[in-house]
């Protein structure tokens, strides 16, 4: 498993490509930062905006496309193997591939979010307050539990209908859950940021085990055609 | 043998309450002068607190509401003094509190160190009767001729001495002895300036009463909540906060995109820029907030012609584009502040009471606007002979007046700056000039004068400009701009 963790973090952080993709991503934040930050005021016009709100769900935006793009297979860094490449092609045992990828995941979104530190520093200390172990926790909820969806994507060869699946269920939860009735709201990650609120978490535990049970399904059926193949 | 038998069971009787004294503490609430108040006024309101057996720590809290449901501008503010009293012992604990608004009742309460609830009363102000004027009578002095409709109050001068000038504000007239007034002189003397009736000569037709304190005729809020409206809230530069963050980003793409070694080193090197830049980030803002409020203070300084004193009326607007307590602090002697009746939406307002200095901890919600109202008496000895057209002004106060002028009903005559000590103008070489009603200085002459509050037309006056907050008050806050208009009518 630490093989699995230490090769995944290798291939990413030395992978040019995806310094490009952070680098645009912090370009984009920085953009939203000096858009919203308050700026020259008088006591007649003064506004503060939700300073840390705004940086908040940006940067769940990014980090939602970091999760997608990483997990589904279609990971910007060359080296790295894809779910299937290693339950097909080596001997790692079934839990480790899945716990191997996750933890390296998560560890890589750890190592990601000290880059936005400062931008979230800055919005608490120039807007309205925010709680900013409230949203890392959030975050870290939700773009696990998608992980483990995003992962399972990863264990089809035909790439392209898991994805376009994958991405339509992105949009349903951001988008038609905020019409749902409360407690079923909760649901949207949206509404938890903005709120600050974390009893909805609960419907990502969910929705984290669905997506991990089907990947260890997925993933033992691959090890067995693989080792059928192999026999034959 | 029967008598004997009684005389022990009263022993026994008795033994307990020797043995186990009194525990706990006695609270005694007195609203105004043994019930004795008066509406649009300042009135006393003290807590005797009696310990027996045990020391008593705890506080003591009074809370006064004003204002409309309807209109949603109920403002309320809260004073509290700590009590801390050692066994067998008596505090008395002295508060001031405006009466205007009889809808709400005034809320006493008593809590003891660890937040218990001891003793609460609410008192229904609009059940006392409270509107005839009121004459004090110190020491048993006789009776003046009072007219009619008139509460006389009989009072020890021991009760008033070393007391703050406002506990007379209740009071319309106040009779006392020759001997009485010269124990009582500095008080009175203060209180005069505030409009307060001194009669020694009971044979003194005083009938007419004096006007209001609270709210009074003076509110200077209108023009400071205008004036503050034009303030810069100062907020750190977008351009630097911008350059900052572009720096960071631009630093950290290169270390990362350029950085060939060990991908361990790579993230050692990644986090040593991101927490860097954090660290800077969040040290360079952390006082924003602190530093965030905006204030403007007007007083209005009518200096008496005869004592070395001066009446004083003040506005205080202030205002933070974020949720900041501001903390005020004012000697209680000779000052009272408190909430304008313009203001809406203010969270809480606190005043701690002690013997020297009254703590005001106003509580703004973000983009809220406070409004304070202070009056009081400062220490002025200015004073002005004119003989022809020279004007001898002879300033023993701490001050130097600024901008001096002369007002005349169509202009004024600049005479420069009133330095302490002795200074002398003449009038007939200066040119009348026209007030200029655009800077900050013609926009309050402008408003007193349009208010009624400078009589141009019936009298001359003395104007010139303190920009020091004056002694005894004090604002715990960054941005306060502080005008004082000093008045002498000549």
């Amino acid at each position: 498993m630490i093989t699995i963790i230490w090769k995944d973090l290798e291939s990413r952080i030395n992978s040019p490509e995806f310094i490009k993709f952070w680098g645009v991503s912090l370009l984009i934040l920085f953009l939203v930062f000096v858009i919203t930050v308050p700026g020259y005021q008088r006591v007649i016009n003064s506004f503060i905006p939700k300073l840390f709100v705004i940086m908040a769900i940006s940067e769940f935006f990014l980090f939602l496309a970091f999760t997608a793009t990483v997990t589904m297979g279609n990971s910007l860094a060359s080296g790295e193997k894809t779910m299937r490449d290693l339950a097909i092609g080596s001997k790692f045992s079934v839990f480790s591939i899945i716990f191997g990828k996750l933890i390296a995941f998560f560890l890589h979104l750890a190592v990601l979010f000290a880059s936005i530190l400062p931008f979230n520093l800055l919005a608490l200390n120039l807007g309205i307050d925010g709680n900013p172990v409230r949203f890392l926790y959030i975050l870290m909820v939700v773009d696990l539990s998608l992980a483990c969806w995003g992962y399972f994507v990863s264990t089809f060869r035909e790439k392209i209908f898991p994805i376009i699946l994958f991405w339509i269920g992105i949009v349903v939860l951001l988008v038609f859950t905020a019409r749902l009735p409360y407690p079923w709201n909760l649901i949207n990650p949206l509404t938890l940021i903005y709120y600050s609120e974390e009893s909805g978490l609960v419907y990502y535990l969910f929705i984290g085990l669905s997506g991990l049970a089907l990947t260890f399904l997925r993933v033992i059926y691959l090890r067995r055609i693989s080792s059928d193949r192999r026999t034959q | 043998m029967k008598f004997r038998s009684y005389l022990i069971l009263l022993l026994l009787l008795l033994l307990p309450s020797t043995v186990y004294p009194q525990v706990g503490v006695d609270i005694d609430i007195e609203f105004g002068f043994g019930g004795t108040v008066k509406v649009g006024r300042w009135n006393p309101i003290t807590i005797t607190v009696k310990t027996y057996s045990i020391p008593f720590k705890g506080r003591v809290e009074i809370e006064v509401k004003e204002g409309s449901v309807i209109l949603g501008n109920i403002t309320s503010v809260t004073l509290k003094s700590e009590v801390n009293l050692p066994a067998y012992s008596k505090g008395e604990y002295f508060f001031l509190v405006p009466l205007s608004d009889v809808r709400h009742p005034v809320k006493v309460s008593v809590f003891s160190q660890d937040g218990r609830l001891l003793k609460i009363s609410n008192y229904e102000i609009k059940e006392l009767d409270m509107r005839l004027p009121i004459m004090c009578i110190i020491d048993n002095w006789t009776l003046p001729y009072r007219g009619v409709g008139t509460r006389i109050l009989s009072l020890e001068s021991d009760r008033l001495l070393d007391k703050p000038v406002f506990i007379l504000d209740p009071f319309d007239v106040v009779s006392l002895s020759p001997l009485s007034l010269y124990r009582l002189k500095g008080l009175l003397d203060r209180w005069t300036v505030l409009g307060g009736k001194v009669v020694t000569d009971p044979s003194v037709d005083i009938h007419r009463g004096r006007e209001d304190t609270y709210p009074g005729e003076i509110d200077i809020s209108p023009l400071v909540s205008d004036l503050i409206k034009e303030e810069d809230v100062p907020l750190p530069s977008k351009v630097l906060i911008s350059l900052f963050l572009f720096l960071y980003v631009v630093i950290l793409f290169v270390s990362l995109y350029y950085f060939k070694g060990h991908f361990l080193k790579r993230i050692a090197l990644y986090l040593i820029i991101c927490l860097l830049f954090s660290y800077l980030a969040f040290s360079l803002t952390s006082r924003v907030k602190e530093f965030s409020d905006v204030g403007i203070q007007i007083n209005l300084l009518k200096i008496d012609k005869n004592l070395p004193y001066g009446r004083f009326y003040s506005g205080i607007a202030l205002f933070s584009p974020y949720n900041k307590t501001v903390k005020l602090s004012y000697n209680p002697r000779n000052f009272v502040f408190w909430i304008g009746r313009r203001e809406k939406g203010i969270a809480q307002t606190t005043i701690i009471t002690g013997r020297d200095e009254n703590l005001m901890e106003i509580n703004l919600g973000p983009n809220k606007l406070g409004l304070l109202r202070g009056w009081g008496i400062l220490d002025f000895d200015i004073r002005v002979y004119r003989d022809g057209d020279i004007i001898k002004v002879i300033n023993n106060s701490h001050y130097i007046l600024r901008d001096v002028y002369l007002l005349k009903s169509k202009g004024y005559l600049p005479l420069g700056d009133i330095k302490i000590g002795s200074n002398e103008f003449r009038e007939k070489g200066l040119g009348l000039s026209r007030f200029d009603r655009e800077d900050i200085k013609g926009k309050i002459l402008s408003w007193f004068i349009d208010n009624g509050i400078i009589l141009l037309g019936d009298k001359n006056y003395i104007s010139g400009w303190i920009y020091t907050i004056p002694a005894d008050i004090r604002f715990e806050s960054s941005n306060i701009k502080s005008i004082t208009l000093c008045l002498l009518e000549i």
